[in-house]
């Protein structure tokens, strides 16, 4: 049985939240890149890099963050995702995806190093599953949590095989699988599971690479509704740190928003 | 042979054999009825190029004629999007605006939604397993592109299973043939190793004895060039 907590003790919901003029959060997303030329990310995106693999060493470049630096639309549908959530939220992109044709494993290890030792923004949101070096993600992850850094990771939407994916899998994250809800800014905490929230990912409007908008499935696109959340609570209460945030979230989940909160 | 079996042989990798192709058919079809989809294809990795190339697809014959052969860049679109980060990916067409009443692009024809599902053999990539329907309105949900997934992995293992086998079997006929080219000098070099095995075996004390005798041999046949020992 998860407990309820009085209003009082919560603070305001996170859907009251997003009407509050909140300081700006930095959440970074390491995707596949995110569209800056976006009406709906117009002015959201205060950085962007792509990671380049030269001679089998990837190394961060960083590019003009008025942009169009997606290569698949993942990643501008995540960082609408999260811009349509938390009007607070400034995007940091971080491509990893598509670097010579391809996913790389060590493209994404060195956009989460970036993340944690360079950049050191206060969100990460990971909507993609590292393949290797778990001991170096876990490392990093670590560092991240005791920093106040907070990573919010998606499940592999294929965790039949594979497993679940790191570093959903790691208790110094926050982890997020998809479900349906009425409402973007309603989430379910899940008592006896590795993964310990859902968030809604099914049929998602989110904008599309050259503008437009397209809808979207999948754990790629709950998890930034989280990161989102995340986004204004700490705007809002700055001083959490991750396990108190976890223990909001999880508090909010079984206070859901009204009918009609977006 | 027939022109779907010379595309199979040539992008899949798979013998031009019909138990194989009517296989992943019906894979292909199995998984289609249970998304709900109108047409399945199965795109392979061609390596060499980084694309993935139609090797079959399931549905709709002007389709499969049309499509057989094609090659999609990695880097791009639904397809290369499921290649790269092995996960399966739902599409859906581009609207103007955030109601989704006016297409942004397209004459019409092109499908409404779009499964990609990596076939995957532990974390080596074969192809890419699509599912597509044209029926207005029809997006597929989470659990759809799950369950989809799943035949994509079946039809990874086959192809990669296919693949060994062929490759087995290439190699065994091309040592049949070698033994064949031996003829008789090579029978006569196999009995020697043989005999020595034996020695080895069974008389390991008179290995020095056969060494002298195979260098006195040796001497006696080849003087100018002496003993190798």
């Amino acid at each position: 049985m998860i407990p309820t907590w009085p209003f009082s003790v919560l603070g305001e919901a996170p859907h009251v939240l997003a009407c509050r003029d909140l300081p700006p959060i930095e959440v970074l997303v390491l995707d596949s890149g995110v569209d800056a030329t976006h009406p709906a990310l117009a002015g959201r995106v205060a950085a962007a890099y792509h990671i380049e693999i030269e001679n089998d060493r990837p190394r961060v470049v960083e590019i003009s963050p008025n942009t169009n630096n997606d290569v698949f639309g993942h990643g501008t549908a995540v960082a609408g995702v999260v811009c349509g959530l938390a009007p607070n939220a400034r995007i940091v992109d971080v491509r990893v995806l598509g670097a010579n044709g391809v996913g790389s494993g060590p493209a994404l290890l060195e956009g989460l190093r970036f993340a944690v030792e360079n950049r050191k923004s206060k969100i990460v949101n990971m909507s993609l599953a590292a393949k290797v070096s778990k001991d170096t993600v876990l490392g990093l992850c670590e560092t991240a949590y005791y920093a106040n850094q907070i990573i919010v990771a998606s499940k592999r939407n294929n965790a039949f095989f594979g497993g679940i994916g790191f570093p959903a899998e790691f208790s110094n994250c926050i982890s997020v699988d998809t479900e349906s809800f009425p409402t973007q800014y309603a989430f379910k905490y899940q008592q006896d599971s590795i993964i310990e929230f859902e968030a809604h990912g099914e049929e998602v409007v989110v904008p599309a690479p050259g503008g437009g908008y397209t809808t979207k499935t999948g754990t790629s696109f709950a998890t930034p509704a989280v990161a989102g959340i995340c986004a204004l609570l700490v705007g809002a209460y700055p001083e959490l740190r991750p396990f108190e945030l976890k223990t909001l979230l999880r508090a909010w989940s079984v206070n859901p928003p009204p009918q009609g909160a977006r | 042979m027939n022109e779907t079996n010379t595309i199979l042989a040539a992008y899949l990798g798979v013998m031009p054999k019909t138990r194989e192709e009517n296989v992943l058919r019906l894979l292909i079809e199995s998984g289609m009825n249970v998304v709900e989809a109108e047409e399945g294809s199965l795109l392979v990795l061609d390596e060499a190029s980084q694309t993935l190339r139609f090797a079959m697809t399931v549905g709709n014959s002007d389709s499969e004629k049309k499509l057989l052969g094609q090659s999609v860049p990695l880097g791009k679109g639904l397809s290369g999007l499921a290649a790269a980060t092995r996960e399966v990916q739902i599409g859906a067409p581009t609207f103007k605006d955030i109601t989704q009443h006016e297409r942004l692009e397209g004459d019409g024809n092109e499908p409404e939604a779009v499964i990609a599902a990596p076939m995957l053999v532990g974390d080596d990539l074969i192809g890419v397993l699509t599912a597509v329907t044209f029926v207005r309105g029809k997006r597929f949900s989470g659990k759809q592109a799950e369950l989809y997934g799943r035949f994509a992995i079946v039809a990874g293992l086959l192809v990669e299973q296919t693949r060994r086998l062929a490759a087995y079997e290439s190699a065994n006929a091309a040592a049949l043939v070698s033994a064949d080219a031996m003829g008789e000098r090579g029978r006569q070099e196999q009995d020697i190793v043989e005999s020595i095995g034996r020695l080895t075996r069974e008389r390991p004390e008179a290995l020095a004895h056969a060494a002298a005798l195979l260098a006195a041999v040796e001497a006696l046949a080849l003087p100018g060039l002496g003993g190798t020992r």
